[in-house]
């Protein structure tokens, strides 16, 4: 068997329904191969919305989405994709055609040193150069992206591989898979601090998602009487509705969130790791606070936030274990009152009735009238502290956003993989409940994820649940205007009448809220 | 100094993926020995940063690497550091502990000489 037949077959071995790509001149054998197959290719206009796509499609199915670029130029544009599945540890395996390993190395046609590029932006990355390491190649890319800490894989694919013989015996090689690395030894020390503490909180990031412990952790939050904050990664991971759940915290996020971690005793972090956007100054960041950090991946823990009890393991096995361990615990409701009490005045009201439409008043509509079962996706910008705010994520509400990296252009294409993730696992299990996508973006984000659209309607689905709210405002603006600086430039349309209000807690000027955030 | 040993898969792009966790981190490796060893198709790194907090700072990452099988730092009593001199009288190697070598360096002050570390 040829080796773009075998590649094809071993991603249909992986259960592969659908990819995303651009074909290309070293690609021309794999895409043959490709026609043949029942899995299902979208073809995109960027490699990057490519990258975006596997992305989304990864974040909502739970199952490793996969791109293909071609070689040189195809390379170079699948890296701003991959780098943000990489930040937002998303599972995705990247393929790339690559010239021929008769002259790698001597600046050939569309040649890129793609295996060198992609080695610090992924989990791992590989380059078969034997047709005989294939099997093995692909099988271990796959296990890699969805063991442990979950994350992208690159597998780089000289020419001659797709049109060289591959035996059966080769292609039937399997891998194994290594045990979970789990280190609780923390465990003991972790309950006698969440034992003793007088003001507990727990804050959620975006493992959590991953590894879908949201009702754990709520039960949790209600042994220990402790409010929830969240991580914009982790929103939507545990049931805003919630009254113990605070929203999102950190730079752009709400008052009584951040209330809640800066001042409480002892804070218990599961799957998040410190990210400047929450921590802020890293030395001043929980100096009188006692942190039990936990995360799958071993090199987070003391990374950011040092000097920590540690727990090394997935957060839904962690969790239990501390529900396990502190079932008997003395409730001590006094913090958590006063909780529910700040997060009931730090509620904002965006229900305005403006002209021009304010994009907040677009968020709340969204918010209210969207079903229990629609996908929000946002990328970087104001935009995207808006949808945190004022769209709740509730029942099977999914919020996908690109965080780590915050690329802009995003949006658009995530939501198109949202689409088909859904509807591939729709078909799987026969759900049949009604959904819908939409996405929030900025004036400069739709413009440069334009050509995306194309792929949407290509995809025989109508991008009209899209909705843009667009403004040339941005988070940038904002941390500017905390540090005091004024825009020489006035803005579009200048409030009349009274000077307008900043709400603190968004940060969004307004001339006529209803009722503004309290603290 | 502290040492750091590693054992690897033995195949092209591991010490570029070891080392781009330390130019990651900002940390200088005062000395590399990279070798075959013991086991077929394996390779020990043995790798010196200055001190033992560089040293905590990137031993995790180093151990969630796919190719790295091992990464330990490994105890004082076990770090060796050697030599080759070049002076007036001709090439000399010099083996023994850190300070030793260090010391006949200093006094002997040749013309050009290499000094790693090395642990076992």
């Amino acid at each position: 068997m040829k080796g773009a037949k075998a590649t094809i077959k071993l991603l249909e071995r992986q259960n592969v329904d659908v990819m995303f790509g651009i074909p290309g001149g070293v690609l021309l054998p794999f895409y043959d191969e490709l026609v043949q197959s029942d899995i299902r290719h979208i073809l995109v206009r960027h490699e990057q919305c490519a990258a975006h796509m596997a992305d989304g499609y990864a974040r909502v199915s739970k199952r490793p989405g996969v791109c293909v670029a071609t070689s040189g130029p195809g390379a170079t544009n699948l890296v701003t994709g991959v780098a943000t599945a990489f930040m937002d540890s998303s599972p995705i395996v990247a393929l790339t055609g690559q010239v021929a390993t008769g002259v790698l190395g001597n600046d050939a046609f569309q040649e890129a040193d793609s295996f060198s590029l992609m080695m610090p932006i992924t989990k791992h990355n590989f380059r078969v150069t034997d047709p005989k390491d294939l099997a093995e190649t692909v099988n271990k890319a796959f296990m890699i992206a969805t063991t442990g800490r979950y994350g992208p894989v690159h597998i780089d694919l000289p020419t001659d591989i797709f049109t060289s013989e591959v035996a059966e015996a080769d292609l039937a090689k399997t891998v194994r898979v290594p045990k979970l690395k789990r280190n609780l030894s923390g465990l003991l020390d972790a309950i006698k601090l969440l034992e003793s503490a007088e003001r507990p909180t727990i804050m959620v990031g975006g493992g959590v998602a991953w590894s879908r412990a949201g009702g754990e952790i709520t039960r949790l939050a209600e042994i220990l009487m402790a409010p929830i904050v969240t991580t914009l990664m982790a929103k939507g991971s545990v049931s805003e509705n919630h009254p113990l759940v605070l929203g999102v915290c950190g730079m752009h996020g709400r008052q009584v969130a951040n209330y809640a971690l800066n001042n409480c005793d002892v804070l218990l972090a599961i799957g998040t790791r410190f990210s400047d956007r929450v921590t802020g100054k890293l030395s001043e960041f929980g100096t009188k606070t006692k942190v039990v950090h936990v995360d799958i991946d071993s090199s987070e823990i003391g990374k950011n936030v040092k000097g920590r009890v540690g727990l090394v393991g997935d957060a839904w096995t962690v969790v239990n274990a501390l529900i396990a361990g502190l079932q008997k615990r003395k409730k001590k409701e006094t913090w958590m009152e006063r909780m529910k009490t700040l997060n009931k005045e730090c509620t904002c009201d965006y229900d305005l009735r403006s002209d021009p439409l304010k994009p907040q008043k677009v968020v709340h509509e969204l918010s209210r009238l969207l079903p229990d079962d629609a996908i929000v996706t946002t990328e970087v910008g104001q935009n995207q502290m808006w949808a945190s705010h004022f769209y709740k994520c509730h029942g099977k509400r999914m919020f996908i956003t690109s965080l780590g990296r915050r690329a802009s252009s995003s949006t658009s294409p995530g939501t198109a993989a949202s689409r088909w993730s859904h509807r591939s696992s729709r078909r799987q299990s026969r759900v049949t409940y009604p959904w819908s996508c939409a996405c929030s973006t900025t004036d400069g984000s739709a413009w440069s994820s334009s050509g995306r659209s194309t792929s949407t309607v290509r995809g025989t689905w109508p991008p009209s649940s899209a909705a843009r709210p667009t403004s040339s405002s941005s988070p940038r603006r904002t941390a500017q205007r905390r540090s005091g600086w004024r825009s020489t430039r006035r803005s579009p349309r200048p409030s009349r009448g009274q000077p307008s209000a900043m709400c603190p807690c968004c940060s969004t000027s307004s001339s006529t809220p209803r009722r503004m955030c309290s603290r | 100094m502290e040492v750091l040993m590693l054992l690897v898969y033995d195949q092209p792009g591991v010490m570029q993926r070891v080392m781009g966790e330390f130019t990651r981190k900002r940390i200088n490796v005062e000395t590399i020995v990279v070798g075959k060893c013991e086991m077929p198709e394996r390779a020990r790194i043995v790798l010196s940063v200055e001190n033992a907090e560089k040293a905590m700072n990137v031993i995790e990452h180093l151990r969630s690497l796919q190719e790295v099988i091992e990464a330990d730092i490994v105890p004082a009593d076990r770090h060796e550091a050697y030599a080759i001199l070049l002076g007036k009288e001709g090439v000399c190697r010099v083996t023994g502990t850190a300070e030793e070598v260090e010391a006949l360096i200093k006094k002997t002050q040749p013309q050009r000489y290499i000094e790693a570390m090395n642990a076992i």
